[in-house]
């Protein structure tokens, strides 16, 4: 356990973004649909992945306005995704649109910091947000500024306090307290567990 | 039912006996479907209901979490197939194939053609049994109690297929990254499965004939739970749901994976957005499914390996991908299910969100529709969007 | 366990469960009983997946006299169908004690008896037996159709013997139960939850 662990610290380290230049879009659909957006939108900024994947970084504070722009392009959001940094101290959220006219996906990231944790939220434009955006609450903590229904949803109000998903969140440690110490299949001495 | 006065010797009455669990001279009163429910599988919906009109509806999930976001993290990539398969039960091949998709695109390995096919195979049988499960689900809670048998039955060829290629009945634990775990068992096997296919076509009539041109049905869906196309599309409702409002979108076509790029078929839409539409989709895409796997039957699995050929694979537990993230989805029968893998160069995946169907479906788009329904539509409308709760809880 | 059995030994002959006029009659009743399980309607895991199967054509148990039914006053056998998470938990206690005595737990998987896969998870129960007495477990995950078709077999034989003793076991140590399960859920849980989803508890 304790090697594992060293190695995620290491690893995550390393894992600082590193600067680069904007790299020039291609001729293609998703080239095309990318500058188009990165036009209205230069806080942005866009690449393109492979064919029918694409990707956006946009500052926390233009999150808002830079969806509602790309909500003309790309239908549906599909889901927020969070991903909790540890080391950097931040979220980062990423919200994967799709796009039915075009038949492309969108990464758009932003990334936020941990200990202060809120975004706008995006209901207005795409209603189902509310339970994407409640989801992320829970398991992360993380407040959507106008959503009315921030609170226990999946999961029991004691374990929601908590926000488990949160890299901080020890389970084993958890589940020792919670239901006890008699189940099997935890070797404290074993340095190299693998399930 | 505003103006029903209740006499005043039963309001009494029951205030005494205590027999009612809200008070009865309030015209609404709170209502708890399921979980204890058949046609909510450990889901639970709080109706504030005024007589026998809802007035509004909480969806209140969660009985089915088991944290597979957390558990995921704590597990090496291999070990994970035997995790994640667990999120969709009716389908347990899709969580298993998205998973792999992502990973192979992180990894950057082309998947031989030969896994590739079954794969494809894999996907499109448990799509067939999940229909055969959903015709099962829709047939009970309608009470069209034949249907349901004979589906049930139906499924049960499948199950026997899968059994004999992964040697499990519900979880597979088949698809991996890099491929599959074991080839086709034989000649016979693809025998019996093309039997199976031909028997299925020939009962697709019956269906029809018992359920799908059943006057019943046709009652109990028609106008039912109405959806227009700009509603879907803000709620993210996908597969049949979204294709009975008139959106001819599906991951098969639109963002094609593994054998679909090779193989015809149609994308049946219907306009009406109704509980019915919904219903005559699905039954179009049954057909379309045994069309795909005659399709895949005709062409034979290719020659070559069923497993990407990497030294890394020597050692599973300690596989260790490179940094990157991916996001991969594929149609199932209850819409679009996504996972979206970030890898931080460890053997353990960084985080693995899923994006189940019933996500969209399930809670917003369910209390819209159940909004002004009456309580006997409650399961026609479950059942038509096809709800999976442990794809909202995971 | 210790603490079980002196719960058990202080009640022995205190609570007497067959009607003693009626005593001649009680092969017949175990008969009826073994003959006629009800189950309860409540899909609390993946395991209710194996359910419609063992209900329909190919493993068909309605031959053995039992039945799907949604009511918990009219079941005899409640299936845990896999993994229990503490929300559901609730739902089944609450379940369990509106069945009528006397009633049987079969438990579905491996899940309820150690964790199963989720034995790290920290919303999985990793041991159903401390919160409510469990006659029959079925290890696998998932168990087949045939595995669920012998454990039922396996209650019916402990119906015939008497050994299936649970519902005994739960009236006789019902302070221990009801510590493990204040334990889990925080104390007054009952009158907390409980009381929203039926009033007369």
């Amino acid at each position: 356990m304790d090697m594992n662990e060293k190695k995620v610290e290491e690893k995550v380290e390393n894992a600082q973004p590193v600067e680069e230049t904007r790299p020039e879009l291609p001729d293609t659909k998703e080239g095309r649909l990318v500058r188009e957006i990165v036009e209205k939108a230069p806080y942005a900024e866009g690449s393109v992945r492979r064919e029918r994947r694409v990707e956006f970084r946009v500052p926390a504070e233009r999150i808002h306005e830079f969806l509602e722009l790309a909500s003309e392009k790309f239908e549906m959001l599909m889901q927020i995704s969070t991903v909790d940094w540890l080391k950097e101290k931040e979220f980062e959220l990423v919200y994967q649109l799709w796009s039915v006219s075009e038949g492309i996906h969108a990464f758009v990231r932003t990334r936020i910091p941990r200990d202060d944790a809120k975004l706008p939220t995006v209901m207005d434009i795409w209603p189902v947000a509310e339970t994407y955006e409640r989801e992320a609450h829970e398991f992360f903590g993380i407040i959507f500024e106008g959503n009315p229904r921030l609170g226990p949803f999946i999961l029991e109000p004691r374990e929601y306090e908590k926000h488990p998903l949160r890299k901080d969140f020890n389970t084993i440690g958890y589940v020792k307290v919670i239901y006890g110490e008699d189940f099997d299949r935890y070797d404290e001495s074993k340095t190299n567990y693998v399930i | 039912m505003t103006n029903i006065e209740v006499p005043k010797e039963l309001r009494e009455e029951a205030k005494q006996h205590d027999m009612y669990l809200h008070p009865i001279d309030k015209d609404t009163y709170e209502l708890f479907f399921g979980p204890q429910h058949m046609a909510t599988e450990n889901f639970s919906i709080i109706l504030k209901m005024d007589g026998n009109r809802i007035e509004r509806a909480i969806v209140n999930p969660g009985f089915l979490h088991r944290g597979f976001e957390k558990l995921a993290e704590q597990r090496p990539y291999f070990t994970n197939i035997a995790l994640i398969l667990r999120i969709c039960v009716p389908e347990s091949d899709v969580p298993e194939n998205i998973y792999s998709m992502a990973v192979d695109e992180i990894v950057g390995w082309e998947v031989p053609e030969r896994a590739q096919w079954i794969r494809t195979v894999v996907l499109e049988m448990a799509r067939m049994s999940a229909w055969m499960f959903w015709i099962m689900g829709f047939g009970n809670e309608i009470g069209l109690y034949t249907a349901g048998q004979w589906a049930a039955a139906y499924r049960e060829r499948f199950m026997r297929l899968f059994e004999e290629l992964t040697g499990g009945r519900v979880y597979h634990i088949y698809t991996v990254p890099g491929g599959v775990r074991r080839d086709i068992p034989g000649d016979k096997w693809l025998r019996q499965l093309r039997d199976t296919v031909e028997y299925l076509k020939g009962k697709m009539k019956d269906f029809d004939e018992i359920l799908f041109d059943n006057y019943i049905m046709f009652e109990r869906t028609e106008g039912v739970g109405v959806m227009d196309r700009k509603f879907a599309l803000k709620h993210a409702v996908t597969g049949p749901n979204l294709r009975a409002t008139g959106v001819p979108y599906d991951v098969r076509k639109d963002d094609p994976y593994l054998y679909y790029p090779e193989l015809e078929f149609e994308v049946p839409v219907l306009k009406e957005g109704d509980s019915l539409a919904r219903v005559l989709v699905r039954r179009y895409e049954m057909e379309q499914d045994l069309y795909i796997l005659e399709q895949l039957l005709d062409m034979g699995p290719p020659s070559g390996p069923y497993m990407v050929k990497d030294a890394r694979l020597k050692a599973l537990p300690r596989f260790k991908p490179p940094k990157g993230d991916a996001y991969a989805h594929v149609e199932s029968t209850k819409g679009d299910f996504g996972v979206y893998v970030v890898s931080d160069g460890t053997h353990k995946p960084y985080r693995a969100h899923f994006r189940g169907p019933s996500q969209s479906h399930g809670v917003t788009v369910l209390e819209e529709l159940l909004k002004g329904a009456r309580l006997a539509d409650v399961p026609v409308i479950l059942k038509t969007l096809d709800n999976c709760p442990p794809d909202i809880d995971r | 366990m210790s603490e079980m059995k002196e719960m058990r030994n202080e009640n022995d002959g205190v609570i007497s469960y067959e009607l003693q006029e009626f005593k001649l009659f009680e092969p017949l009743f175990k008969w009826a009983r073994k003959k006629s399980l009800w189950i309860v309607a409540f899909c609390t895991g993946c395991g209710g997946i194996e359910m419609p199967p063992l209900a329909t054509a190919r493993y068909d148990f309605e031959r053995f006299g039992i039945m799907p039914n949604p009511a918990p006053r009219m079941g005899d056998l409640f299936l845990i169908t896999g993994y229990v998470t503490p929300k559901t938990l609730k739902r089944i206690i609450i379940t369990y004690e509106m069945m009528q005595d006397p009633k049987y737990i079969l438990a579905h998987g491996s899940c309820p008896i150690n964790g199963g896969v989720y034995w790290d998870s920290y919303n999985v129960v990793k041991q159903l037996d401390k919160y409510i007495p469990i006659d029959v477990a079925i290890a696998g995950c998932m168990p087949r159709a045939e595995a669920v078709m012998d454990g039922i077999m396996e209650i019916m034989r402990k119906i015939e013997d008497g050994t299936a003793d649970g519902w005994k076991r739960y009236r006789e140590n019902y302070e221990y139960y009801r510590k493990n399960q204040d334990e889990l859920f925080g104390e007054g849980w009952r009158e907390k939850d409980a009381r929203r989803w039926l009033a007369w508890i």
